[in-house]
């Protein structure tokens, strides 16, 4: 009931999102000057931006002392309802994310020498599930990272500075691999690794190194999945609301 | 329901200070009235009894049940009014009650539009349905507060510091609506206003520095300086006298001369005259006189 409240009040939002992608894949060919600006133009933009951005209201959850208190003495556990919020802002971020992925199909990728490129996906036969369930993981592990540190530290803005951190971190990481500075082993620790199945040199390069690909997803789900166990631990003392005033 | 308090004490992780020390409270049916100064530990009390704090030592009991070991059970005939005001400045009342509903576990849609309407009116909003929060004034969303205390029908009504800063005509309709209410349920009402409790509890217990000062009847608490209660109207010499001399419990300038409160136990000199007492009195003299 909290989860489908919470969906509900923030279905504006999708709308938003999704009228901003829909005009981002067709008017994208119109603005070269936007499309410019990141090296990997909407690739880029849509891989790590945008799931990021759409996860970092995690950060802000619960931040209202009056809301937890008024939800214990409802009876309901803060563990229920930081989940049920931390849930809609999930699909809120993964849906939005996943549309555009396939999208992809449709979109078209304009270099910085103004050359029109159709992107040139690497499809296997399944590449939607490779690229769906890589985006998802991505905004699994970052909603997860930014819900532990909002917990851990009771604060909003630690988890938005740390958040940040590792996104600039996650992303040199993945320019470097991409470039070529950074050895391709190291895309395991790469939060961005479905860049790699755009076409390009470093895809042939990641399949010669054998299944990087699934352990760095596995390690990924599996940091999330621990952050959120702790979340879950560290929220069972129900001292969340504790710190405002104390 | 009877709420029994047991030898609570509160020590806060960051402070040394103790908040609450060794207190011990019994509460029945009717208006309950907890009074104190600001910080004298009334908002800790009240926290740990609505269950969203921990108690560092002792226990509490609600109809001979022990309350840590039954939160759920208690949580269900609990209603909550916080010091805070602020709500939830973005909804309107109707979407603020639904809320709380939902979070009390009400399911049927109908069951909640006729709780949400019953609420609405028991508190006089109707009208108001449509504004937001942040544009109710401070009576107003002392109303909605309690209309969301009220909404799962409660046994048990918890509120802390209502009437801070609100205009005598709200506070009255606030008191009153307080009255009309506490039929067949227990209040715990705190303040630090004493006029809030003069008309509306015949228990109180005044808390000092995390201490009961005083536990019991109202009336016992103001008959404790019946007799010695005077008014002087003097001079400012005779007013620092009185400081010195006997505990103050107000002072008020009238054309420049000070009207002297206190409580000693014969007048100072032949001026002064023998007052009833207030509630107010007793309260100030509880707590050693007025300070400056």
């Amino acid at each position: 009931m909290l989860f489908l409240r919470a969906i509900k009040k923030n279905i504006y939002f999708l709308f938003i999102v999704l009228g901003v992608l829909i005009f981002s894949c067709r008017f994208w060919e119109a603005m070269p000057l936007i499309a410019a600006l990141p090296a990997q133009g909407f690739i880029d933009y849509t891989e790590k931006v945008v799931p990021f951005l759409l996860v970092l209201p995690v950060s802000f959850l619960l931040y209202d002392q009056y809301e937890i208190e008024l939800g214990l003495t409802c009876g309901v556990r803060t563990t229920k309802l930081l989940f049920g919020k931390f849930c809609a802002v999930v699909m809120g971020a993964a849906i939005p994310s996943v549309l555009m992925v396939i999208l992809y199909k449709y979109a078209e990728y304009i270099p910085q020498n103004g050359e029109k490129v159709r992107i040139p996906i690497f499809i296997p036969e399944n590449f939607k599930w490779y690229m769906l369930v890589s985006v998802l993981v991505t905004v699994l592990f970052f909603a997860s990272l930014l819900l532990f540190v909002r917990v851990a530290t009771r604060n909003c803005y630690v988890p938005v500075g740390l958040g940040i951190l590792a996104y600039t971190i996650g992303d040199s990481l993945n320019k470097n691999i991409h470039s070529g500075a950074e050895d391709i082993r190291h895309c395991l620790y790469d939060p961005f690794i479905s860049n790699y199945f755009m076409g390009d040199t470093v895809l042939t390069e990641y399949y010669r190194v054998g299944p990087l690909w699934t352990y760095n997803r596995l390690l990924f789900f599996g940091l999330a999945v621990v952050m959120l166990v702790a979340t879950f631990f560290l929220l069972r003392r129900e001292k969340l609301h504790q710190g405002f005033n104390d | 329901m009877k709420i029994e308090i047991k030898n609570i004490t509160k020590i806060y992780p960051r402070g040394k200070k103790k908040a609450l020390n060794g207190v011990n409270i019994e509460i029945g049916q009717g208006i309950f009235g907890l009074i104190g100064r600001n910080g004298a530990g009334k908002t800790t009390l009240m926290r740990i009894i609505a269950t969203i704090m921990d108690a560092t030592e002792g226990e509490i009991y609600f109809d001979g049940k022990e309350l840590k070991a039954n939160k759920d059970e208690f949580r269900s005939s609990l209603g909550y009014l916080p010091q805070s005001t602020k709500l939830m400045p973005r909804m309107n009342i109707v979407e603020f009650l639904d809320y709380v509903c939902i979070l009390k576990g009400i399911k049927d849609k109908k069951e909640r539009k006729e709780r949400i309407t019953n609420a609405i009116e028991t508190v006089g909003l109707v009208g108001e349905e449509k504004k937001r929060l942040k544009a109710y004034s401070g009576g107003m969303l002392r109303r909605a507060g309690i209309a969301q205390a009220l909404i799962g029908d409660p046994k048990v009504l918890i509120i802390d510091e209502p009437t801070t800063g609100l205009d005598p005509e709200e506070r009255l309709y606030f008191l009153n609506l307080l009255s009309k209410i506490a039929m067949e349920r227990t209040i715990i009402f705190s303040t630090h206003i004493t006029a809030d409790i003069e008309h509306l509890c015949n228990n109180i217990c005044v808390l000092e520095q995390g201490e009961v000062k005083y536990l019991g009847e109202k009336a016992n608490f103001i008959e404790r300086v019946a007799g010695k209660m005077f008014e002087h109207t003097g001079t400012k010499e005779e007013e620092e006298t009185l400081r010195r001399e006997a505990t103050v419990t107000s002072v008020a300038y009238i054309d420049g001369s000070p009207c002297v409160r206190y409580v000693a136990e014969k007048p100072f000199t032949e001026k002064s005259i023998s007052v009833t007492p207030t509630l107010e009195d007793a309260y100030i003299y509880a707590l050693g006189g007025v300070k400056r």
